[in-house]
C-alpha cells in the first residue's frame, strides 16, 4: 500500500519497523520516493515521503495484537504501568497506520 | 362523707371519679391529682382535656413537618447541584427535575404539617384532598420517598463522579508533561482542542489506576473518530488535575 508521509512521520514509521519488525525495515526504507512536485509549487512546507508498505495479513494482525496487548497489560487490574503505557503511547500512531492497512 | 361533699362543688367530685365511676380515694385526698382518663359520669366527656389548646398529636406533626422540610431542602440542593454540573448526563438531569419537583411538594407538605401542629388544620389534606387523610398520607409519604431516593441517587452520582467533575473543570489549565506535547502535536492535532478533551471527560468511561510510584491516575476512554477513522480516545490525567499524562486515539 502506497502511503504519503511527512519526513518526521517517515522516520517514526521506520523506527517502529526497526524495533518491532526489523525484517521489513530494509524493504520499506528502499521503497522511499521523495516527491518534490507539490512542495516546489509552494503548497507544502516539505516534500512528500512516499513509501510502499506490503505486509501479509497475519503480520498486520500480529502487530496489532502485540500493541493492543501492550496497552491492556499496562492497565492490568488496578495497577497502572506507566512505562508500558508510555511505550504503547509511542507506538499508537504506528498502530493506527498498520490498522489502516487491514 | 357529708362534710366532704359540703366542702366541694359537684365538679370537683366528678373530677375525682375514675371510669367506670368508682370513687378514687387517692384523688380525693390530693387536690392536684386529675387523672387524664377521668370522665363525667353523666356526659362521658373527658374531665381534663388531654392537650388543651392544640390537637392531641401536635408534636408528631411538628416533627413530621420538620422532617419533610429538611428532606425538601436536601432534595432541592441536590437537584440544583445537578443542574449546574457540567458533566451531568441527560438521565441525571431528568432525575434532578423529578427530585426538585418532589422536593418542592414535600416542602409544601412540611408547611401543612406544621400548620396542623398549630391549628389542627392541614391545607394540603383539607383543600387539595378534600379532607381524605388516607390519600394525603399516600401523597405526602410518596413525594417524600421520591425526594429521598432522588437525593441519594444524585449524592451517590456526584460522589462517584467527583474526579470527572474536577477533571472537566481543570482540563483547560492542565499541561502536558515534558516534551510530550512537542513530540506528538504534529500527528495529534486534538492536543490543542480543549473541547475534545472535555467531551472525552464528559462522555467517556472513567477508571482510576494507581501507578508504580503510588500516584493515582484517572483514565477517561471515549468512542470517537479522528479524520475518517473510527476508534476511541484515551485521556489520562493525574489526580491533582494538573497534567494530561497521556492523550491518544486508537483506531478500531
Amino acid at each position: 500500500m502506497i502511503i504519503e508521509l511527512t519526513k518526521k512521520k517517515y522516520q517514526y514509521v521506520l523506527d517502529c519497523f526497526y524495533k518491532l519488525k526489523p525484517q521489513y525495515y530494509e524493504d520499506i526504507k528502499n521503497s522511499l520516493v521523495i516527491d518534490n512536485t507539490i512542495f516546489a509549487l509552494g503548497f507544502l512546507k516539505e516534500p512528500n515521503y512516499i513509501i510502499d508498505i506490503n505486509l501479509p495479513s497475519d503480520v498486520i494482525t500480529e502487530i496489532l495484537w502485540y500493541l493492543k496487548n501492550m496497552r491492556d497489560k499496562s492497565m492490568n487490574n488496578n495497577a497502572f504501568d506507566d512505562d508500558l503505557y508510555s511505550e504503547f503511547d509511542y507506538y499508537v500512531e504506528f498502530y493506527n497506520l498498520i490498522n489502516s492497512l487491514k | 362523707m357529708k362534710s366532704f361533699i359540703s366542702s366541694c362543688n359537684i365538679d370537683e367530685i366528678l373530677y375525682n371519679i375514675d371510669v367506670p365511676g368508682n370513687l378514687n380515694s387517692y384523688s380525693i385526698d390530693n387536690p392536684l391529682y386529675f387523672p387524664v382518663n377521668s370522665y363525667n359520669i353523666f356526659t362521658s366527656l373527658p374531665l381534663v382535656p388531654e392537650n388543651p389548646g392544640a390537637s392531641d398529636d401536635s408534636w408528631f406533626h411538628f416533627l413530621k413537618g420538620g422532617g419533610f422540610i429538611a428532606t425538601s431542602i436536601f432534595a432541592i440542593v441536590a437537584a440544583v447541584s445537578i443542574f449546574v454540573c457540567p458533566v451531568a448526563s441527560p438521565l441525571l438531569i431528568g432525575v434532578g427535575v423529578v427530585t426538585a419537583g418532589a422536593g418542592v411538594a414535600t416542602g409544601i407538605n412540611g408547611a401543612a404539617e406544621i400548620q396542623e401542629g398549630f391549628t389542627g388544620d392541614n391545607f394540603v389534606r383539607d383543600d387539595w384532598f378534600g379532607g381524605n387523610q388516607t390519600a394525603y398520607n399516600w401523597y405526602s409519604f410518596g413525594t417524600s420517598a421520591v425526594a429521598t431516593v432522588g437525593t441519594i441517587w444524585i449524592g451517590g452520582w456526584m460522589s462517584y463522579n467527583q474526579p470527572r467533575i474536577q477533571a472537566y473543570k481543570n482540563v483547560g489549565k492542565a499541561e502536558f508533561p515534558g516534551n510530550y506535547y512537542l513530540e506528538n502535536i504534529g500527528s495529534r492535532p486534538y492536543f490543542d482542542s480543549i473541547l475534545t478533551h472535555k467531551q472525552i471527560i464528559k462522555y467517556g468511561e472513567m477508571t482510576s489506576k494507581i501507578g508504580k510510584n503510588g500516584k493515582l491516575f484517572y483514565i477517561f476512554t471515549s468512542n470517537g473518530s479522528f479524520g475518517a477513522t473510527v476508534g476511541s480516545y484515551e485521556l489520562n490525567m493525574t489526580s491533582n488535575y494538573q497534567y494530561l499524562w497521556h492523550l491518544l486515539f486508537t483506531g478500531v
